[in-house]
């Protein structure tokens, strides 16, 4: 016999990347039927999605300067949890996309399920799928590697420089006490020579930040990978990095691929 | 309009001019902005050292400690 879900549930939606434009009907929904809405978004999209729901709490205010984002994001998965356990219909609400580069969604529903809760996550359009639209790249066209950029100097990757490289919270980039807002330009420096290593100095990055308000335009700045340190960057900035090389053939596999083709053609 | 409905209409609007609002609609605008508070973009974390799920662990280890 099916076990009973409890009373309480949480849906997990995105509201996309710019106010007014990118939230999808579904979303939309949930966030109107809710009993109790969460968000964590820029100031404008909370005070947008406020004229959709009488109870909208925002999750914002458990940052501070200093805190471990850790207790923060583990913060924002209790007090959801709460009102789930108190029986409520509860919505999470979080910018672009909630299941990427987003800690607390995953957790939350991973939990609430754990629970016995019904959870699930909605898409939402991100700030990746506004980055290829905005800068006109095609990751089908020579592939993509997506990194947040503290990853990326933590461990050792293996970058493909054929393919586009896309470094994301490169503001805090070398953070390893995930307390800070902002690293430094020594930080973004080492970067750059982590980077140096597979393209050249002179070599054009774009700093790229989707907009918020449709009032705006995308910031789409290219500069030198040398200049990166010195470059004026916020949480939201992206780096985006397109091949120094060109694609290798893989002639031993084309070889083999031609013999197959002979044999069942 | 409220500034709001006007920032979703400019979002969802194809249609819709910028270059058609009132001078109060814009100042409305900008009061909104201005009074705007600071955004924590950060939603994610990359540990240097311990992956979540040791994290997580030694978090319920803290938990029935805190319980019993």
């Amino acid at each position: 016999m099916k076990e009973v879900e409890k009373v309480g549930s949480i849906v997990i939606v995105g509201t996309g990347m710019t106010l007014g434009a990118h939230i999808t009907p579904i979303c939309r929904s949930h966030i109107e039927q809710a009993d109790v809405v969460f968000t964590s978004a820029h100031p404008m999209m909370e005070k947008w999605i406020q004229t959709m729901n009488s109870d909208v709490r925002t999750l914002q205010k458990l940052y501070a300067e200093g805190k471990d984002r850790r207790i923060t994001y583990r913060e924002m998965v209790d007090v959801m949890m709460a009102e789930v356990r108190a029986g409520k219909k509860v919505v999470g609400a979080f910018y672009g996309h909630p299941g990427v580069f987003a800690w607390s969604p995953h957790k939350v529903i991973e939990q609430a399920r754990e629970e016995g809760y019904a959870a699930h996550m909605e898409a939402g359009v991100s700030a990746e799928d506004c980055l290829y639209a905005d800068l006109g790249i095609d990751p089908g066209k020579v592939g993509s590697q997506n990194f947040e950029a503290s990853q990326f100097m933590f461990y050792q990757r293996n970058i493909d420089p054929s393919a586009y490289l896309i470094l994301w919270q490169v503001a805090i980039a070398g953070d390893k006490s995930i307390k800070r807002f902002s690293t430094g330009k020594a930080y973004r420096q080492l970067l750059v020579e982590m980077l140096n290593e597979y393209y050249p100095l002179e070599h054009k990055v774009a700093l790229y930040e989707c907009p918020t308000l449709a009032l705006e335009p995308p910031r789409i700045d290219w500069i030198a990978l040398k200049d990166f340190a010195e470059a004026d960057i916020s949480l939201i900035t992206t780096m985006v990095l397109p091949p120094s090389k060109k694609m290798l053939k893989n002639q031993q596999i084309l070889d083999r691929l031609s013999a197959l083709d002979k044999k069942f053609q | 309009m409220t500034a709001i409905q006007i920032l979703e209409k400019l979002g969802a609007d194809a249609s819709f001019n910028p270059n058609n609002l009132t001078d109060l609609n814009k100042s409305e605008i900008i009061q909104l902005s201005e009074t705007s508070e600071h955004f924590n973009a950060a939603l994610h974390h990359s540990p240097a050292e311990e992956d979540d799920e040791s994290e997580d662990k030694e978090q319920e280890a803290e938990d029935d400690k805190s319980a019993s």
